[in-house]
């Protein structure tokens, strides 16, 4: 809502300056966005008048002109605009005027003509965007005038950044009457007579329901001059609202929905065929409205129509088969009071939004059918001739709802003593004709109010009034509870901090992705989105990777050699039709060197197992090293040599792999990159700590080279020694791989050390070389391992 | 006793030599010559035995007088070069210090996180459990539930992304938490919920995903006056600072009385002026406990949303809101 300052002070009387205003709205809860000026900066224009157009000796497209400007003879001066016409009055920077942007009016020769100024469009003096041609004022304005004073320029336009409960102030009324009760000004209901009917022309009119239209007025007027123009005041005023100047008909409906916030609209007569009906729509009625497009509408949208058909969607717009022409003479005013339930939703169905639905939407006052058509009625008579008929008015008379509201109500929610004959005077102020009973007050909500439902609504409007800033503040802060929350083992802040000493910087990517690149990962078809902002963030993603992959793009096209990124965060997998399985995931990208660049560490490409070791980080943080497995397996965004399934207790929980070279090619990724993605769900979940005691026995070690297939992974080696259950084993490392002479062809050797104990004794060599040889025994067996020698 | 002109000079000649012996090695060879079983004290010391017992008394008691000022002088020597030796080998053994240290470098989380970490932990303090719910929502929680029937205007405050074929959408704030939450539990209650929230809107300043923090207190006589206190005394804590807060009349759907609150700039910066938007609040509506079965005469409850990002943009002075989405290490280092 955009409100001329000047205007506003026709309704007020207040002592506060621009900014005073600014603030009282605002903390009235009006916020106020901007305050700008009306006109941009420019001093020295005046009224001029042509008098005589002559062409210009020396060029084609330019004129010498003779402008009255106020002084006895007149100037002359070179003008280009085609529009440059004897009798025009227009604006006149004269010599040593200042214009927008800093530029200086000099004398000057124009091809040789002398030039005492320059006659201005009005794009050149900041007032709109079009130029075409100089800006023809109204002739009643007065020669040698200051321009700025003659169109009161030096105005500011409040931008007001209404809530949509507040629809009592979409109109000049409406911010002059809540502002006035807040700041105890006087506000000054504006004098409407009612305009005597000078025919008993009517135009007859049904409701079908008034639960949709409470009540239709509407006043014939023949006899309008078609070419009358609307005063400029009046479409300054609009203009200072953003509302474009259209006819002296339109213009004059716009107007009076700024001042008293009643939407209205004018028909052409002429070209309404028959009596209008208010009505819901019937199957397979359509209806091309004013900014020419076509809409069918059915039975759950409201129109006003003609015996032809619609002729308007009820409070949104009107139709273009009985819109005021440049011809016509004859309106029919509608002035009507539609409910915001019966035009809800209709902006959305229909795609449209107009200052008309934004006002019934939010409520328009039940009871000022009958002002705004006597305040159109007026200005149209005193602007463009004509007769009017009589008002007419179908439908019901607002029934104002009843509240009550209790001191005690007021004390509970604010926790503030507000003296009641303050509560009295605020809620008068109001307009809430408040009656004080016994510790309570009974009030009538008046027909502006929509919002003003329930007690607290009436709370609010006492605090808002008061001032929020003057309500106390509570002695002692919200009190201490009683009970602890147990944590888990592992939070998100210890594995972020796991993950961070390991060079892993956090991101946060956004869950919606790009489809094809989630397909192209193979990690599932995603849901996708209605109304994407764009194309490549259309699906939510069904893995982290998604997300990450564009940032390491991101990064390695400004110059990041090593990249390591981890974010947690959920992934979203369709379940069935109107539910989704939201996975809360920690997932991982890594990419350059294992290290970052020093002086004493030689640089080798990051590998599966310095991202293993990071995982397995985790799972120790996790309390579950001892649960952690990895099994070769294969995933399509994945290297099929390089894949691991993570395992916990054997059951899957995650990934770990070198990304797919082919992917890496696509994505134009020029580096081995590892991704790891694993549930947080299982990894988060409860460990107990068993803690058992420490022995002081000694430990043994025993080192051994095994010989085993080449394909024989590692960690089945390391199970079956697991599985093997030997009481006195301990630890078991695989501290060297080799192959090569000496180790037959398909084989592999493997060096395992292995620490025995015994907690209650010192052991023995026979007890652990008896321990080995029982190993040995089972490696050989199973795996076809054998001692190298 | 004094020793007679020849021993003075072994013993001179005995102290010269000791003292010109340049290394240890050097020095063993010194003391054996003089000292060794062969040595040329020990030879006296044998002479003895050769002496009438009166003379022998006295000659030995000089000689001993003698070995004893060559071994000491032996051992004095032996320690200064003993010294000498160990700071020689520690000068070789000098380190450049200012090298960097070897191996990874830690990396840093992101200012999203960390910020929401500080406003938990301190909400943590006062009571506010930390709870969460879904990001993928039904429009009775997101919307209806919080008073925002279908088609009201209100809805337009929100750009709702839709899931395509179904009814539900993405969250477009954590307000929907409150819901689930006092429908499962009675009062009092007093939760806070961090989490992604999803508005279709993208420019410097709207982000299509974001952060919130959703701060809930229902309970007996909880009213405007304590949510004022608490907010205060949080945002202080958050910044550090005695800040000068305006309350401010708004509208939320699912408040009522509803509230902005505002920073004043120069409690914050003196080099600001003017006030800077900073959350929505407000006292929960009757419509929303009633719709939980939350009786609204016997409680009432206030509930507040805070910007996570916003309260990181203002706290590290980050401007644009693009930045946090972008995740480019030269941007996230700095948080590290």
């Amino acid at each position: 809502m955009r409100i001329s300052e000047s205007w506003l002070r026709e309704w007020i009387s207040t002592d506060l300056d621009r900014d005073g205003i600014a603030e009282a709205l605002t903390l009235a809860g009006l916020e106020v966005d901007a305050v700008e000026a009306a006109a941009a900066d420019f001093s020295g224009v005046e009224v001029g008048r042509i008098l005589d157009v002559t062409p210009h000796p020396n060029a084609d497209k330019l004129r010498l002109c003779q402008v009255d400007a106020g002084e006895s003879a007149p100037l002359s001066i070179v003008c280009g605009a085609p529009n440059a016409a004897a009798g025009l009055t227009v604006p006149l920077a004269r010599v040593g005027a200042q214009l927008p942007g800093g530029l200086k009016i000099r004398e000057a020769k124009v091809r040789g003509e002398p030039s005492a100024g320059m006659l201005c469009a009005a794009a050149e003096l900041g007032i709109t965007d079009q130029a075409d041609g100089l800006w023809e004022l109204p002739v009643d304005l007065t020669p040698g005038q200051d321009l700025r004073a003659a169109l009161q320029l030096n105005d500011a336009v409040i931008e007001i950044d209404l809530t949509p409960n507040r629809g009592d102030c979409l109109s000049m009324r409406g911010v002059a009457r809540d502002l006035a009760a807040c700041t105890s000004d006087r506000y000054t209901e504006a004098e409407i007579p009612a305009v005597p009917a000078a025919s008993d022309a009517t135009h007859p009119v049904s409701i079908e329901n008034t639960d949709a239209c409470l009540r239709y007025a509407g006043r014939v007027i023949r006899g309008i001059n078609p070419q009358a123009a609307t005063p400029l005041w009046m479409v300054e005023r609009l203009r200072r609202a953003d509302i474009g100047s259209i006819s002296l008909p339109v213009d004059i409906t716009n107007y009076v929905m700024l001042e008293l916030g009643q939407p209205m609209h004018a028909f052409d007569l002429a070209r309404l065929d028959g009596a209008i009906e208010v009505r819901q729509a019937r199957q397979d009625e359509s209806l091309t409205l004013l900014d020419g497009q076509e809409v069918k509408v059915d039975a759950s949208t409201l129109v006003i129509a003609d015996q032809s058909g619609p002729v308007a969607l009820a409070g949104v717009m009107g139709g273009a088969r009985t819109a005021v022409e440049e011809t016509t003479t004859d309106v029919f005013l509608e002035s009507a009071c539609f409910l915001p339930s019966a035009v809800a939703g209709q902006g959305r169905r229909y795609k449209i939004h107009t200052d008309s639905l934004h006002r019934f939407e939010r409520g328009v006052d039940a009871t000022i059918q009958e002002l705004a058509i006597e305040r159109a009625t007026a200005l149209l008579i005193e602007h463009g001739g004509g007769e009017a008929g009589v008002t007419t008015v179908t439908g019901q008379h607002h029934m104002p709802a009843n509240l009550t509201l209790r001191t005690s109500a007021v004390k509970r929610l604010l926790g503030a003593d507000i003296p009641a004959a303050e509560i009295t005077r605020i809620l008068t102020a109001l307009g809430l004709q408040p009656v004080a009973g016994q510790g309570d007050w009974q009030i009538t909500v008046p027909g502006w109010r929509y919002d003003l439902q329930l007690e607290a609504d009436l709370v609010e409007e006492v605090a808002r009034v008061y001032g929020y800033h003057r309500l106390p503040a509570a002695d002692t802060p919200v009190e201490l509870p009683g009970v602890g929350v147990p944590a888990p083992r592992c939070d998100r802040s210890r594995a972020r901090e796991v993950l961070v000493q390991r060079g892993y910087h956090e991101v946060v990517g956004y869950t919606f992705v790009d489809s094809a690149l989630q397909e192209q990962l193979g990690t599932g078809a995603g849901i996708r989105l209605d109304n994407p902002i764009a194309e490549q963030f259309a699906e939510m993603r069904t893995s982290l990777w998604p997300s990450m992959l564009p940032l390491l793009q991101h990064n390695l096209n400004r110059q990041q050699e090593r990249v390591r990124l981890f974010e947690i965060g959920r992934r979203f997998l369709p379940a069935d039709k109107n539910c989704a399985n939201e996975q809360e995931m920690i997932a991982g990208l890594v990419c350059g060197n294992a290290a970052p660049e020093q002086w004493d560490l030689e640089q080798k490409q990051v590998d599966i197992y310095d991202v293993r070791a990071d995982l397995e980080a985790l799972f120790h943080a996790a309390g579950k090293s001892a649960s952690l497995g990895f099994e070769q397996s294969e995933h399509p965004a994945l290297h099929p040599g390089q894949t691991a399934r993570v395992l916990l207790d054997g059951v899957p929980c995650g990934w770990l792999g070198v990304i797919n070279p082919s992917i890496s090619k696509a994505l134009d990724i020029k580096k081995i990159s590892i991704l790891f993605e694993v549930d947080w769900s299982i990894l988060s979940q409860q460990s107990e700590v068993a803690c058992t005691a420490v022995s002081n026995m000694p430990e043994v070690r025993r080192d051994l080279a095994l010989v085993v297939p080449k394909a024989l992974a590692a960690g089945e080696l390391l199970a079956c020694i697991r599985h093997a259950k030997e009481a006195l084993l301990t630890d078991v490392q695989i501290f060297d791989l080799y192959t090569g002479p000496g180790v037959e062809g398909d084989c592999k050797s493997v060096a395992l050390s292995l620490i025995f104990q015994e907690k209650t004794r010192t052991l023995i060599d026979n007890d652990v070389e008896q321990a080995v040889a029982r190993l040995l025994q089972i490696l050989e067996k199973e795996l076809g391992a054998t001692i190298r020698n | 006793m004094e020793l007679d002109q020849e021993q003075q000079a072994l013993q001179q000649q005995a102290l010269a030599e000791i003292a010109g012996s340049a290394d240890l090695r050097a020095l063993d060879e010194v003391r054996v010559h003089w000292l060794g079983k062969k040595g040329q004290i020990t030879e006296q010391l044998k002479a003895l035995g050769a002496l009438p017992p009166e003379a022998r008394r006295e000659a030995g008691a000089t000689i001993n007088v003698l070995k004893q000022s060559i071994q000491q002088a032996v051992q004095a020597r032996r320690e200064a070069l003993e010294a000498e030796a160990l700071a020689e080998k520690l000068a070789s053994e000098k380190l450049d210090v200012t090298l960097p240290g070897r191996g990874q470098r830690p990396g840093g989380l992101h200012p999203v996180t960390l910020i929401t970490k500080r406003i938990t932990d301190i909400l943590g303090g006062y009571g506010f459990e930390t709870v969460e719910g879904p990001e993928i929502e039904d429009d009775y929680h997101n919307f209806e539930a919080l008073n925002v029937p279908a088609d009201h205007p209100a809805r337009a405050m929100h750009d709702t992304f839709y899931v395509q074929g179904q009814t539900r959408l993405l969250r477009t704030h954590t307000s929907p938490v409150q819901i689930r939450i006092m429908k499962e539990r009675q009062p009092p209650i007093r939760i806070i919920a961090p989490g992604r929230v999803y508005r279709c809107d993208s420019d410097r300043t709207h982000s299509p995903m974001f952060h919130q923090v959703e701060g809930l207190y229902v309970a007996r006589n909880v009213n405007f006056a304590q949510l004022k206190t608490d907010l205060q005394r949080f945002l202080n804590a958050f910044f550090g600072k005695e800040l000068q807060l305006r309350f401010r009349p708004s509208y939320f759907p699912f408040t009522e009385p509803s509230a902005e609150v505002d920073i004043d700039w120069a409690s914050l910066d003196p080099d600001k002026s003017g006030w800077l938007e900073i959350l929505g609040c407000g006292m929960v509506h009757p419509n929303v406990l009633e719709g939980v079965g939350i009786d609204p005469e016997q409680y009432s409850g206030y509930a507040f949303g805070l910007g996570v990002e916003r309260m990181a943009m203002l706290y590290y002075g980050v401007d644009d809101l693009r930045l946090f989405f972008e995740n480019d290490l030269r941007f996230l280092k700095q948080f590290s």
